[in-house]
């Protein structure tokens, strides 16, 4: 994770802002420009890069320890129900119990028992999908996609982001990309830690500019240099101006992905907008290098001619 | 014998508290006698984050309950009372005097496991 080989994440307060469309646009700019790409998708309660970046994958499960009592050393002492922090161990009709759904695999049960009644022991919580895109041109890098999927009903989004995460690192592309979940709690963290530099995209919306500011708020705790992607930019008539907010928080605006319906259709028909809007195809291309250079640490001449 | 009500209050004239896992107060009764065994202030489950209906079955099962009063039971609460081999019934609607009768009297209904989480 240096300026040779850059890591970028995607993020956004806001869902629906279009992460997954500037991340697999993308994904897919870089590859043709001769680098070797990854695309973590981290947003693994939805992910949906697959959707746009068919690739053949093979599935390997994600594994995440919980505690289990191990009934004929445990004494039923109460120490691991009194240590742990989530409720997840109680003593009922005197056997003690773990409900794993309460359970976070923090190992401190295991810890406060003098007696070995208490172990962990593996559960599946998702999986990860990882491959080649498929049908890319002769002339392009090789670019692949894992995705992290978390089983329906589970909360261990850290857990299947951080494995995702690992293994994208281990195809040691020359850049990699992580399309983070919404939100900025947990699983947002788990996603955009350790990036050399963070897109934040969003929309000129009441909605938008309030999540920006939250996202802007957590990449900036993580020490993270940001840039923004405005989707769905229409020309101003006054109300929200996300680039006068940039301005003057002093945070580059490295792209406006205009508000078009071709757009819209095409991305609703999981098509790259690259390869269907001539406009943006360069618009990518733009992005791409104003990205390396922000992770590489160097200013930005931006679109609202404002340097980092 | 003891049966453990979810209550508003401490007393026998309190009212069923709807909630099991963030109720108010558990109010033991021994159902033979219809006096109070012990009442015990829940606000530790109340204010609990998580775990607040498995946290009140242990309650329950510690207190030696034998069925549980109340109005509503979150699956993971509803696991737990049935590790423990503790019925519930619905309750509500009746102060918890009224409820011990109703159960000795066999007039309740038991309660299965209900969607979790009754905010308060």
């Amino acid at each position: 994770m240096s300026g040779i080989s850059p890591t970028i994440a995607i993020a956004s307060g806001k869902g629906g802002t279009g992460k997954t469309l500037v991340a697999t646009n993308l994904a897919m700019t870089a590859a043709r420009s001769g680098l070797s790409t990854t695309l973590v998708d981290c947003d693994v309660e939805a992910p949906n890069d697959h959707l746009f970046l068919p690739a053949d994958a093979t599935i390997h499960d994600v594994e995440a320890t919980i505690a289990a009592v191990v009934k004929d050393q445990c004494t039923a002492c109460g120490a691991c129900r009194d240590a742990c922090m989530y409720g997840a161990i109680r003593i009922l009709a005197g056997t003690v119990v773990v409900f794993p759904e309460l359970c976070h695999g923090c190992g401190l049960c295991t810890q406060v028992c003098m007696t070995g009644g208490m172990t962990e022991v593996p559960v599946r919580v998702g999986e990860l999908l990882i491959g080649a895109v498929q049908g890319m041109p002769a002339e392009s890098a090789q670019l692949n996609l894992v995705t992290g999927r978390l089983d329906v009903g589970e909360v261990k989004a850290p857990t299947v982001i951080g494995a995702a995460r690992r293994r994208g690192e281990a195809s040691q592309a020359q850049l990699t990309l992580l399309d983070a979940p919404p939100g900025v709690a947990c699983a947002a963290v788990a996603a955009v830690r350790g990036a050399d530099v963070a897109l934040l995209v969003t929309e000129e919306t009441a909605f938008g500019m309030h999540d920006l500011d939250l996202a802007w708020r957590l990449v900036n705790t993580l020490g993270i240099p940001a840039g923004i992607v405005i989707n769905r930019a229409e020309e101003h008539t006054g109300g929200i101006n996300v680039t006068q907010w940039a301005i003057e928080s002093g945070i580059p605006v490295l792209a406006s992905i205009p508000f078009d319906r071709r757009i819209a259709s095409a991305y609703a028909d999981g098509e790259l907008v690259i390869d269907a809007v001539p406009s943006e195809k360069e618009r990518f291309v733009q992005l791409l290098e104003r990205a390396r250079e922000l992770a590489s640490g160097s200013s930005v001449t931006t679109q609202a001619g404002a340097a980092s | 014998m003891i049966v453990v009500a979810s209550a508003a209050g401490p007393t026998l004239d309190d009212a069923v508290d709807e909630r099991f896992g963030r109720a108010k107060y558990f109010v033991a009764v021994d159902p033979d006698t219809g006096e109070i065994v012990k009442s015990i202030d829940n606000s530790a489950n109340r204010e609990a984050q998580g775990g607040a209906g498995t946290g009140s079955a242990e309650i329950v099962s510690e207190l030696g309950a034998v069925a549980v009063l109340t109005g509503h039971l979150g699956p993971k609460a509803f696991a737990a009372l049935e590790i423990a081999g503790i019925p519930g019934y619905a309750a509500v609607g009746r102060s918890v005097s009224e409820a011990v009768k109703a159960y000795v009297a066999k007039e309740l209904e038991t309660l299965t496991a209900g969607p979790a989480g009754i905010k308060p």
